[in-house]
């Protein structure tokens, strides 16, 4: 008995003394945690990278030439840029007083190795064609170690975009010796210039990011950043109310469980420049009058409300474009106000009465799922008979580049850059991209028209006109423009200076603040 | 029998080369690729045709395949499509974290579901039967997903005693408690899922040997009912048990997928899931390759365990 006793008391005393290392072993510093829902992984660069979070990361850990914000420019390794009197040269000025995080001058040198490795075929960058334009390359001339200048064989009021567009410059010094962007190995803390540096990362678990005491714009407030991999969304929930993360992005449908004031948390809505939409297949319903019909009968509140529940949640869209865009102008626009009526004289007008179409949609998407089986509801009121089509998210999505796909409507969703050029692929005659397949000579010369000045105010009419035009033939339908929405732990302040951004969300992470 | 054994292996690599030409030539069925689910608006016909070449989507199939078996021959496991990442350094990190959970859930399940399954196969219809049995019913029926949120609820969010998301506290990784703490949950989903199936089959199989003659006999030289069941019958009951050991041992890589992914756990589950989702072709063949050796593997483990352990089957070959 007594020994046994004894054995006992030696357990327990190894287990509080177990205990006590285990609670010494504190992470030093303030630490944001951020929830995300996949794995970037480690070898996220600016070159290759074309996800969520690896671009996440980017924004962290590098710094652009400039980012746009509306219509204008906030500058950051770059501090102005001159245009030639043809408008084809752009010539940058770089800040002379950025050093990267392992002491080497930022120069002229890494932003001209950047664009060359966005342009080298062998790295199949996503920015590539902003630089190999379709009329050829750009040229890059050195002008001194702190000016750069790029000429393009056509000017285009849409180049500028291109600088600004996930393009983060990276230190030539450490990166000329990798051959494949994709595979090198991340083996030590990244060399930057942005906020953050990365210094560990842990295969499906995390990356951590330490702050940058020499970033250029001003020192960092929160000594460490961990993006936490969750990839359950239910087991994110969980957390974000426990505390064990501080932010988290989510959606609505989650939203509405939780008791934000109980969790300590707030809710932050910001326009990401996203549309959801229905676009209908010209090639299977060629007649505009029954497009028309099939627009006239839907309900876009209603769409809208069922996905989003709030107008807090997302914002009211009216053209391609969306309303947060510098050039969005509906005023000349139908809007397909529902009108069931209307929509039924349409129908006898095109001799369409009894009309059945085939709805299309991803099965995972339960925002796509919910818009299709109402949009059925609202069109029977028209009589029209809508089929239910769904597909599993990489067949769907492959699907609607086919000609001949079997759908006669369909849904998506995106997101483009500020210029309205950006969009062209998605409507001109012909494109990858116009799944609509249709075809109109109007769209076509207007979005021409648009790059053809540099005046904004020309440009400005012209895209109303190319609202207008589009809208007419009804070949696209926007839903809404739902908003990003990150939830935040009230211990995390100063999100406003940091700004919330689409895509990368945090904007300058140097701003943030934790309260204690 | 070394000679047995050795014979088995050589049978067993044409069997897994196989496999692997059935899985790549099923993925290749699918009329879209791994560039397809990278493609955005925006990019040009020129930008796709350089990153299906870069990699090696503009080879036909076959070349594909041989290329990949080469690498695989030089240990190469080669690269993620999505993100680039060497596959082997992820495997061996990520199969290191799947086998710490599932290894002692699942030994912890198979002694516990022999104690149980001989003690309700004793005591037929008696009450312990009837409560074992009916544990085992329900285990079976709950899906692991609604266990897993449930106990996250309860003990992560309700009541806060313990963390919800992963393997480690961040900045804690040298620490025991702390692993143990993330451990605790997703061990008692596992052993919860896998105890039913044993428990009943140990428990049918001594219901069989309760009413074998050698039993009767025994009854009849007065042994104890505890020296039947310790000296006779575990024996005879143990002896196919053995044999699910081995056949057990592929859930080694794939045996909590969804417990895994509930939570956070770094492990193979959330990785082939995603693979599969974004047709990353090189991870579920490694997957794949690994889960078929395991099962090659672990019947070959079964039949030898069968031998040793079973005097009789020894002197038949």
């Amino acid at each position: 008995m007594n020994r046994k006793l004894r054995m006992l008391l030696a357990a327990g005393a190894v287990c509080t003394v177990a205990a006590g290392f285990g609670t010494v072993a504190q992470a030093e510093g303030s630490t944001f945690t951020y929830a995300i829902s996949s794995d970037p992984g480690a070898n996220t660069n600016p070159i290759t990278s074309s996800d969520r979070f690896g671009l996440m990361t980017s924004n962290l850990v590098y710094s652009p030439l400039f980012k746009i914000n509306g219509t204008e420019c906030e500058w950051y390794l770059a501090t102005g840029y001159e245009l030639s009197n043809d408008d084809r040269t752009y010539t940058f000025t770089l800040r002379d007083d950025v050093t990267w995080s392992d002491g080497e001058q930022f120069n002229a040198d890494d932003v001209i190795f950047t664009i060359e490795q966005i342009m080298d075929p062998d790295n199949a960058s996503e920015m590539y064609g902003n630089f190999v334009t379709a009329e050829g390359p750009v040229e890059i001339e050195k002008v001194d170690d702190f000016t750069v200048s790029f000429t393009f064989p056509k000017a285009s009021p849409a180049h500028l975009e291109a600088f600004a567009y996930e393009v983060y410059i990276i230190p030539e010094h450490k990166f000329a010796d990798v051959e494949d962007y994709d595979t090198y190995a991340f083996s030590e803390p990244t060399v930057t210039t942005g906020a953050y540096i990365m210094t560990e990362y842990s295969a499906g678990s995390y990356l951590k990011f330490e702050k940058n005491e020499n970033y250029f714009r001003q020192e960092p407030s929160i000594d460490t950043i961990v993006l936490r991999i969750i990839t359950s969304n239910d087991t994110a929930m969980l957390a974000i109310q426990s505390g064990e993360v501080d932010a988290w992005p989510t959606t609505p449908a989650y939203l509405e469980q939780i008791d934000l004031e109980a969790s300590n948390l707030t809710s932050y809505a910001f326009n990401q420049g996203r549309i959801g939409y229905m676009e209908v297949n010209t090639t299977k319903i060629p007649d505009v009058k029954v497009r028309q019909a099939i627009f006239y009968a839907l309900n876009k509140d209603e769409l809208a409300t069922a996905t989003y529940l709030s107008t807090d949640n997302y914002d009211n869209v009216y053209t391609f474009l969306p309303p947060n865009n510098g050039y969005y102008d509906d005023s000349e626009s139908e809007k397909y106000e529902t009108d069931v009526e209307k929509a039924k004289a349409l129908l006898a007008e095109a001799g369409a009465e009894g009309l059945t179409v085939n709805i299309g949609y991803c099965s995972s998407d339960t925002t796509q799922e919910t818009w299709a089986v109402l949009m059925q509801q609202q069109l029977a009121q028209a009589g029209i008979t809508a089929e239910l089509n769904p597909m599993e998210s990489a067949a769907y999505y492959n699907e609607l580049e086919n000609p001949d796909k079997p759908f006669d409507l369909y849904f998506g969703g995106y997101i483009m850059g500020s210029d309205p050029q950006t969009y062209a692929d998605l409507f001109k005659t012909g494109s990858t991209f116009n799944y609509t397949g249709n075809e109109n000579a109007e769209i076509d010369r207007l979005f021409d028209e648009g790059i053809a000045t540099f005046d904004t105010e020309e440009r400005a009419v012209i895209y109303k006109e190319l609202q207008k035009v589009i809208q007419d033939d009804a070949i696209f339908y926007p839903i809404a423009s739902n908003s990003y929405i990150v939830l935040f732990n009230n211990r995390v302040q100063g999100i406003e200076e940091c700004g919330l951004v689409p895509i990368y969300t945090l904007g300058d992470a140097a701003f943030l603040t934790l309260a204690e | 029998m070394a000679k047995y054994i050795v014979k088995r292996i050589v049978t067993a690599i044409p069997l897994l080369f196989a496999i692997t030409v059935l899985c790549f030539a099923m993925m290749n069925l699918a009329p879209y690729d791994a560039v397809d689910t990278m493609i955005k608006p925006g990019m040009s016909d020129e930008l796709v045709a350089l990153m299906r070449a870069k990699y090696g989507y503009d080879q036909p199939v076959y070349v594909q395949y041989i290329k990949w078996l080469q690498g695989i021959l030089c240990g190469q496991f080669g690269y993620s499509i999505v993100t680039g990442q060497s596959i082997s350094l992820d495997l061996s990190v990520r199969l290191v974290n799947t086998i710490k959970l599932i290894l002692p859930s699942y030994l912890s399940a198979y002694v516990l579901a022999i104690v149980l399954g001989l003690v309700a196969g004793s005591h037929k219809n008696k009450w312990q039967d009837k409560l074992i049995d009916g544990f085992a019913s329900v285990g079976i029926s709950t899906p692991t997903f609604w266990v897993s949120m449930l106990l996250l609820y309860i003990f992560g969010y309700k009541l806060r005693l313990l963390p919800i998301i992963g393997m480690h506290t961040i900045g804690q990784e040298d620490s025991i408690i702390d692993f143990l703490r993330h451990f605790v949950l997703p061990y008692t989903v596992l052993v919860i899922a896998f105890m039913p199936d044993l428990i009943r089959y140990v428990r049918s199989s001594t219901i069989t040997q309760f009413s074998e003659d050698y039993v009767m006999v025994q009854k009849a030289f007065g042994a104890s009912k505890a020296e039947i069941m310790f000296r006779h019958v575990c024996k005879n009951v143990l002896l196919p048990v053995i044999t699910k050991l081995g056949m057990a041992m592929p859930m080694l890589i794939t045996g909590a997928i969804i417990t895994e992914t509930i939570f956070s756990w770094p492990g193979i589950g959330p990785y082939f899931t995603t693979a599969v989702d974004g047709l990353d072709y090189p991870i579920v063949m490694a997957i794949l390759l690994l889960s078929s050796a395991m099962v090659i593997i672990g019947n070959l483990v079964a039949d030898i365990l069968c031998c040793l352990t079973d005097p009789r089957i020894r002197e038949m070959g």
